[in-house]
């Protein structure tokens, strides 16, 4: 920090300072600048872009910000998108991969077909003679810039429009607006466009509706409740499929005679799609998106917020019938996406990590919306959600599944004779445990009961299952762990001294624990105070975590974190391999009955009412959530934006934190 | 066999092979003209600026070789520098900028990771001001653009 010029930066400082009254202090008189021969040092290194970019890379964005208010060219430097990806990255935020992937080779995908299918068209129609230079010239770039592809897709449509006599709608405007796309007997892609009416948003967002809600064949139980309203009747639906398309969309029909069925909801489709591939047929094998979306799971739903509103929708992204980006995002978002130089498609970091600090924000304010999925008659246990849906459990003694989009039941399951008190699922299946003692594994489409096990002698209260092992707790003490297919008993943990409340094991590829010769661990809370630390290999008791006052409710193990509430009103955080409380969170002015830890927060749902949203290093409370429901929660699943809770008031609530966020791209 | 490394102002310096090659510039030459004991010049390279990155290298002669995937890190945070080269680079600011460039023109990855955290460190927690005085930058924007950038990047405060 010494030599010529640190001493001529003070003296221009001060200079600085000494003309704060100045009419536009800030612009350099030219003098200034040919004085400064050591001064830009820096200046000119940094403009090196590249070790600039990987010297910021190491700031947080608080500290970019500074940097960008430095001076023109430091900006320059701290909005580079490479920096960006780099803090978002560092954050240990996720993004919607699937999207993202989706988003940038879509519009490579969609691009390549505009093309193809102007050239085409060039064979017909020789008056588009610039066009055609036009796009020879893109086709030869690959890339375009905006102005020029906006140009080319006009074109396209105009000519789409022309063959379309009779439309005079003018396309211009519609750049973006949504296209369906389906093979046409030659096997060629082609762009179709909705009719004028189908632009209005409520009709835009049906997109994957439309052909995915068919009127099914519906399980009796629920066929008075299960189609969505807002779902187009096949035959009317103007954005379906043309009769000519040999993509089977109604699994009932299936050639294998399965008893299979179309689900109304989004999220049968994998599974037809799945089950029955032959029906799928693609009838383009070398159209290029194929291959991509094909192997998209239909499961991994996607987000998209739509207009200024923050409503966001599924879309699939199954073979020939995946939208093209324009079809879905709105121009500001394709805009947003975009390269300004090249005019190619490219995720907008900064943008993202805008969003992503709007959304964090939402989190530690408390700020959200909140919907109720109503329809249980009874208190709900338990619930567990994904993108598509949310799967809950009643003392009604059902299992019912709601479209998490439209909040619509789906399916109701009887089956059980009491209450339901505990159940995962997982992508086929559903398992339950009941205060009939029993434990049910279901088919998640069908309802239909692929195995039950019994051998607890009272109320199951929590089960956890992974491929074909299943692992649950009673109130009559006992962990028990159980083979699916066979429905055998494969072992029995005792130990605890009260009733066991709940319980987690390793996943398979959980990284070995701590304890030697017990690469998976079975962690067990109970009634009498304790947390067990069992090894799933030898039914063996590794370690016993006590410090809770009173029984304990719940917990969720990490890698070597255990989370426990209890009944005692606090939240321990615990370590597992040294067996330690390393905090206690209080607050909760009831019984924790549920609790989840992920992205450095917990939250928490208890017998008084509210969810509490902590950060996990610090234990600090964040957010306090009250008001909603009316009586004790009893279980809650979080993802990066929402809270779903469910109560014994009978309610289930989707407490949405995404609010005023574009979560196109997060998760 | 050591290696003869010249600088920009005519200054040779006798190192190790082992030492000579964190410098993947000099490995890459070294492998290109074989068995020799001929001077390499660095010519972008000073005396006193050589004579730190090699104090570098010898202090790191035994580190494992960056695998490319560690480059990049996605945790790589400035703060965890490790003590010796803190102190290693406790030097004046136009040094420190000269290693970095000699870090980057001798392709050394953990000297230029080093010194590019070391500034990140001099920008964190620093105003625009105070970062202007510190790199000797003029500001060139007229209150108007200054204020949108601020509108722009509103949201990055913590709040």
């Amino acid at each position: 920090m010494s030599g010529p010029s640190r001493s001529s930066s003070a003296s221009r400082a001060s200079r600085y300072r000494e003309t704060p009254d100045s009419p536009s202090p800030n612009i350099p008189d030219e003098g200034y600048y040919e004085q400064r021969t050591e001064a830009p040092k820096w200046a000119l290194r940094l403009s090196e872009e590249q070790r600039a970019v990987h010297l910021l890379s190491y700031l947080d964005e608080k500290s970019l910000m500074n940097v960008a208010l430095v001076s023109k060219e430091w900006n320059r430097f701290a909005s580079d998108n490479a920096v960006w990806k780099g803090i978002y990255v560092r954050h240990g935020w996720s993004v919607n991969q699937d999207m993202i992937d989706w988003y940038l080779k879509g519009s490579e995908l969609e691009l390549a077909s505009i093309v193809h299918e102007q050239e085409h068209e060039q064979e017909h129609e020789q008056e588009h003679e610039q066009e055609h230079e036009d796009r020879v010239l893109f086709s030869a770039r690959s890339a375009v810039s905006n102005g020029k592809r906006r140009k080319v897709v006009d074109i396209d449509l105009k000519d789409e429009a022309a063959e379309r006599s009779g439309d005079d709608y003018d396309m211009l405007q519609d750049v973006t607006a949504p296209y369906e796309r389906y093979p046409d007997e030659d096997g060629d892609r082609k762009l179709q466009r909705f009719s004028p009416t189908q632009l209005d948003p409520q009709h835009q967002i049906d997109i994957d509706t439309s052909d995915t809600l068919i009127p099914a064949p519906l399980d009796p139980i629920e066929a008075t409740t299960s189609s969505s309203p807002d779902c187009y009747d096949d035959a009317s639906s103007p954005l379906s499929i043309p009769p000519s398309s040999p993509v089977s969309r109604d699994t009932s029909t299936s050639p294998d005679g399965s008893t299979s069925f179309s689900f109304a909801g989004t999220f049968g489709r994998s599974r037809d799609v799945a089950t029955n591939q032959p029906t799928v047929a693609y009838p383009d094998p070398k159209a290029p998106n194929d291959n991509f979306f094909s192997h998209i799971d239909a499961f991994q739903a996607v987000k998209i917020l739509w207009t200024s509103e923050p409503i966001r929708k599924c879309i699939d992204f199954i073979g020939s019938q995946a939208p093209y980006p324009s079809q879905i995002l709105t121009p500001e978002i394709l805009q947003t996406h975009r390269d300004h130089v090249s005019g190619r498609a490219t995720i907008n970091w900064k943008y993202l990590c805008m969003q992503r600090k709007l959304l964090e924000k939402n989190w530690t304010q408390g700020e959200h919306s909140a919907r109720e999925l109503p329809g249980h008659t009874e208190g709900i246990y338990c619930i567990q959600f994904d993108s598509y849906k949310v799967v809950s459990g009643s003392r009604d003694t059902t299992i019912k599944i709601w479209d998490i989009r439209s909040g619509e039941c789906v399916r109701t399951y009887p089956g059980h004779t009491a209450s339901v008190l505990c159940l995962q699922y997982d992508e086929t299946r559903i398992v339950s445990g009941s205060s009939d003692t029993s434990i049910l594994v279901w088919d998640l489409e069908t309802g239909q009961i692929l195995q039950r096990l019994d051998g607890h002698v009272d109320s199951v209260l929590s089960v956890r299952f992974e491929k074909d092992i299943v692992v649950s707790c009673s109130k009559d003490r006992s962990v028990k762990i159980w083979k699916i297919s066979s429905g055998q008993l494969l072992r029995t943990l005792r130990g605890h001294r009260a009733a066991v409340n709940a319980v987690q094991f390793s996943p398979e590829s959980a990284a070995p624990s701590p304890f030697r010769g017990s690469p998976r661990l079975v962690v067990s809370a109970s009634g009498d105070k304790t947390i067990k630390v069992w090894s799933f290999e030898t039914g063996e008791c590794l370690r016993t975590l006590e410090g809770h006052a009173r029984g304990i409710a719940c917990i969720q193990f990490e890698g070597n974190v255990v989370v426990s509430g209890s009944s005692d009103q606090s939240i321990k955080i615990w370590d597992l391999s040294t067996g330690a409380c390393v905090n206690t969170l209080a607050g909760h002015e009831g019984l924790v009955r549920t609790l989840q830890f992920a992205g450095g927060r917990i939250i928490s749902g208890s017998y008084d009412e509210t969810i509490k949203v902590w950060d996990q290093a610090s234990g600090r409370l964040l957010t306090d959530l009250g008001g909603r429901h009316s009586h004790r929660v009893f279980k809650l699943q979080f993802d990066d934006s929402k809270i779903v809770s469910c109560s014994q008031d009978q309610k289930i609530i989707i407490w949405d934190f995404a609010v005023g966020v574009d979560t196109t791209f997060l998760n | 066999m050591p290696v003869i490394l010249v600088s920009s102002d005519n200054q040779d310096f006798k190192v190790d092979k082992e030492v000579a090659e964190r410098s993947i510039l000099i490995k890459n030459m070294l492998e290109d003209v074989g068995e020799s004991d001929s001077p390499i010049p660095l010519p972008n390279v000073t005396a006193a600026v050589l004579t730190k990155v090699i104090e570098y290298c010898e202090h790191h002669r035994n580190d494992p070789v960056q695998v490319p995937e560690e480059t990049d890190d996605p945790r790589k945070r400035s703060n965890d520098i490790e003590e010796w080269d803190m102190k290693f680079m406790q030097v004046d600011q136009e040094m420190l900028f000269e290693i970095i460039l000699a870090a980057n023109y001798l392709d050394i990855k953990p000297l230029l990771d080093v010194g590019c955290k070391t500034v990140a460190n001099i920008i964190k927690g620093k105003t625009p001001e105070e970062i202007r005085k510190a790199f000797n930058i003029v500001n060139d924007f007229t209150p108007e653009e200054e204020a949108q950038i601020k509108k722009e990047n509103e949201w990055a405060e913590d709040r």
